[in-house]
């Protein structure tokens, strides 16, 4: 089989998984022999057809696996094609494609082949090849597999820049279902010895310069939505419970596309829930940049998000009685709760008014923009001119008419009479005006 | 300051000139209509002012921003300088004058139309530059790697430094079509020169097979059942596709020509972008 053919099929293999960014790792600028260096931004190097970015050589070593997880195209019992790379050929495909600036790395997964520790043997020969022999001073993201000796993994460490175990499914009772050969302590195990070598790494690296750095870009996990019944509060408890245990970078979460005809599973023709992934990736926002608590967002009573409102205006509607706040004076952390108001912006604001106080003009110069923040906000103790300020405008504005139009128009209407953004919205406000 | 309603300034395009043409209003004290570049200077009623090219002027101007006001005020002069916006000089001068007038503070302005302005074009210009340090795709063509770009902000000068260190081993050439210069990076060193037309060779076989193993990763990754045209050009706007590998139907067309060394063509009238050279990495 050559190069071209196993490209294909371990791709193909691959492309389920989500985590492709490159970020984290912090810039470089290696001297000396060799090939590569990090942005700690992250660079996105071309946009696939479904829109995702593009970051990394994302491939498996081999789609041959042992294991017969229900929900994954490489499970055993699947009849497709299977294909395994060589070490060499493998390194040999990264440097060819890195030269040309078509990839900031490598994004390297396996199958079990033979045994966890045989398959993560395997990816540890192509990596020693591509950070020896070859310089390679890229950034590599390496995935461990549940069960893996931990020896195995603290040498995966010391040549990855990124590791993660993929937490699979949001409930140890799924995984047992659909997952027999992994469980929570074979998952949770090498989890915990990636987070102390990580910490360990760092505290040598404190006191000598020259200390081995460990997965310097950090842990990550994904999870795959849809598949099995836990709610969308389980999943962010859960998301938020990683994030604080185990030090997580990113949790990163996959919409199931179903691959399989079984009876414990969403039939075929289910359509993936990327509406529902959609608003995980923005709680997911709230915890990690907006300081938002997961029980804040979802509660024992609301397990499930507003599918009309992001998760933060849906907050911001359900505590109208904090608002307005002076633009001039509230804190950073305040700023950041308004509706339609980032970090970016937020930051922007802050710089802003220490050269003196803003104005409604003001704040559109600064590139904020209004359309939503207007009815949380005051401006020299005034409300925006012409702005009627009703519980019923607010909802309005807030709504979020993209995804909501394209995920949920089959379900709201039936499929024959496809409604129009201006009728969805009205519909949508009036279900969130009764709500609140 | 009296405005000068019916002169426009006119500079050799270069940032040197431009600087030049910041001295000149402000020794004229006036506000022409435009500050324009020679190349692209349109038939009008108004009045052309040649400003000439004067060193010493330029870096008064440079140094001047720098300790009167901040090194971060002259690095938004220099940024405005790169940007592909039309009014780029005019607004430079106009943020130059607010500098001086009111100091370090000027860079948090940011409710000041001209600062507004500045602060919009500076971003549009590090946003490009951002985008093509993934999006650039370079060929094999046995001397070294080539690329071509064509931004709409002069980016070179802002992504050398990346490009430089990641492939410090290697031999370069990215090519800007726009604005009809190069960065070159040889023997460890980084040079950006003028240069009028770019011919690249047939690529080679090995370039090919490449280029195929890539197309086909590209055409492999994506999920049909989550295709989104849309969010990919929103993201990745058509305007880039030309260069991009992933993007041609038809591989064996890319930049395919008739052999004909040199791959350079030298631009004329060479001035050497002294302010703008990349510093050594
Ligand atoms: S172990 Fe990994 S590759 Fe194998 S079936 Fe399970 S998820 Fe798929």
């Amino acid at each position: 089989m050559d190069v071209l053919e196993k490209l294909t099929i371990l791709t193909d293999a691959a492309k389920y998984d989500v985590a492709c960014t490159s970020s984290g790792a912090g810039d470089s600028s290696p001297t000396g022999a060799g090939l590569g260096s990090t942005a700690d931004c992250g660079i996105c190097h071309t946009w696939s057809a479904d829109g995702r970015c593009v970051s990394l050589l994302k491939v498996l070593m081999t789609n041959v696996c042992v294991f017969d997880c229900q929900y994954c195209v490489n499970r055993h019992s699947n009849e497709t094609p299977r294909a395994a790379f060589t070490p060499t050929e493998l390194a040999d495909l990264t440097m060819s494609f890195y030269r040309r600036n078509y990839i900031e790395g490598l994004f390297l997964s396996s199958g079990v082949q033979r045994s966890p520790d045989y398959a993560t043997e395997q990816i540890i020969k192509t990596l020693e090849l591509l950070r020896g022999p070859y310089h390679f001073t890229g950034y590599i993201h390496a995935k461990a597999i549940p069960g893996t000796d931990p020896l195995l993994i603290a040498r995966l460490g010391v040549l990855a820049n990124r590791l993660s175990v993929n937490i699979e499914l949001p409930s140890q009772r799924s995984l047992a279902l659909l997952a027999p050969n992994k469980s929570k302590a074979n998952i949770l195990g090498p989890m915990a010895t990636i987070r102390d070598g990580i910490t360990e790494s760092k505290e040598s690296l404190v006191k000598y310069k020259t200390a081995e750095k460990f997965a310097s870009a950090g842990q990550s996990t994904q999870m795959i939505v849809g598949a099995t019944p836990e709610s969308d509060y389980q999943i962010l408890r859960l998301t938020e419970g990683l994030y604080h245990k185990y030090q997580l970078k990113r949790v990163f979460f996959s919409a199931y596309i179903p691959v399989a005809e079984n009876a414990l599973l969403p039939a075929l023709d289910t359509k993936p829930p990327l509406l529902r992934e959609h608003r995980l990736y923005q709680a997911d926002w709230l915890l990690r940049y907006y300081d938002f608590e997961a029980s804040e967002i979802l509660d024992e009573e609301h397990q499930e998000f507003n599918p009309f409102l992001d998760p933060k205006c849906n907050w911001a509607v359900n505590h109208l009685e904090q608002f307005p706040v002076e633009v001039n004076r509230v804190p950073y952390e305040i700023l950041l709760r308004v509706p339609g108001i980032g970090p970016v912006s937020a930051k922007r604001i802050a710089r802003a008014r220490r050269a003196g106080k803003l104005d409604w003009d003001d704040l559109k110069r600064i590139g904020v923009v209004l359309k939503r923040a207007q009815y949380f906000l005051l401006c020299k103790g005034k409300m925006r001119p012409g702005l009627s300020i009703t519980p019923q405008n607010t909802v309005r504005a807030l709504i979020d008419g993209a995804p909501l139009a394209k995920a949920e128009q089959l379900t709201l209407f039936g499929a024959s009479s496809a409604p129009s953004q201006a009728e969805l919205l009205e519909v949508a406000s009036e279900c969130v005006s009764r709500a609140i | 300051m009296c405005v000068a309603g019916n002169l426009i300034y006119v500079y050799d395009g270069s940032f040197e000139g431009m600087l030049c043409c910041i001295f000149e209003a402000f020794v004229r004290k006036e506000r022409p209509v435009q500050v324009c570049a020679q190349s692209a200077l349109q038939p009008s009623l108004f009045e052309v002012l040649p400003i000439e090219t004067q060193p010493a002027k330029a870096l008064r101007v440079l140094h001047g921003l720098e300790e009167k006001v901040s090194p971060l005020a002259a690095a938004t002069v220099r940024d405005l300088f790169l940007s592909g916006q039309q009014d780029k000089a005019l607004l430079a001068l106009d943020f130059t004058r607010l500098a001086f007038e009111r100091g370090t503070v000027v860079t948090t302005m940011l409710g000041n139309e001209v600062v507004a302005a500045a602060a919009g074009a500076v971003r549009k210009l590090y946003n490009e530059a951002h985008m093509y340090k993934g999006l650039i795709r370079f060929s094999d063509v046995g001397q070294g790697m080539v690329a071509e770009i064509e931004p709409k902000n002069f980016v070179l000068p802002l992504i050398a430094p990346h490009f430089c260190s990641r492939f410090r081993n290697e031999t370069f050439l990215i090519y800007d079509k726009t604005n009809h210069a190069a960065l070159i990076w040889q023997q460890h060193t980084a040079k950006l020169v003028p240069v009028d037309a770019l011919t690249l060779p047939p690529p080679t076989g090995e370039e090919q097979v490449v280029r195929r193993l890539w197309k086909r990763f590209y055409d492999t990754i994506a999920i049909e059942a989550r295709r989104n045209p849309v969010c990919q050009r929103t993201h990745m706007p058509k305007r880039y596709w030309a260069c991009l590998t992933e993007m041609q139907a038809d591989l064996d067309t890319l930049s395919e020509a008739e052999q004909t060394p040199p791959l350079l063509a030298p631009g004329v009238g060479a001035e050497p972008y002294s302010a703008l050279q990349p510093q050594p990495v």
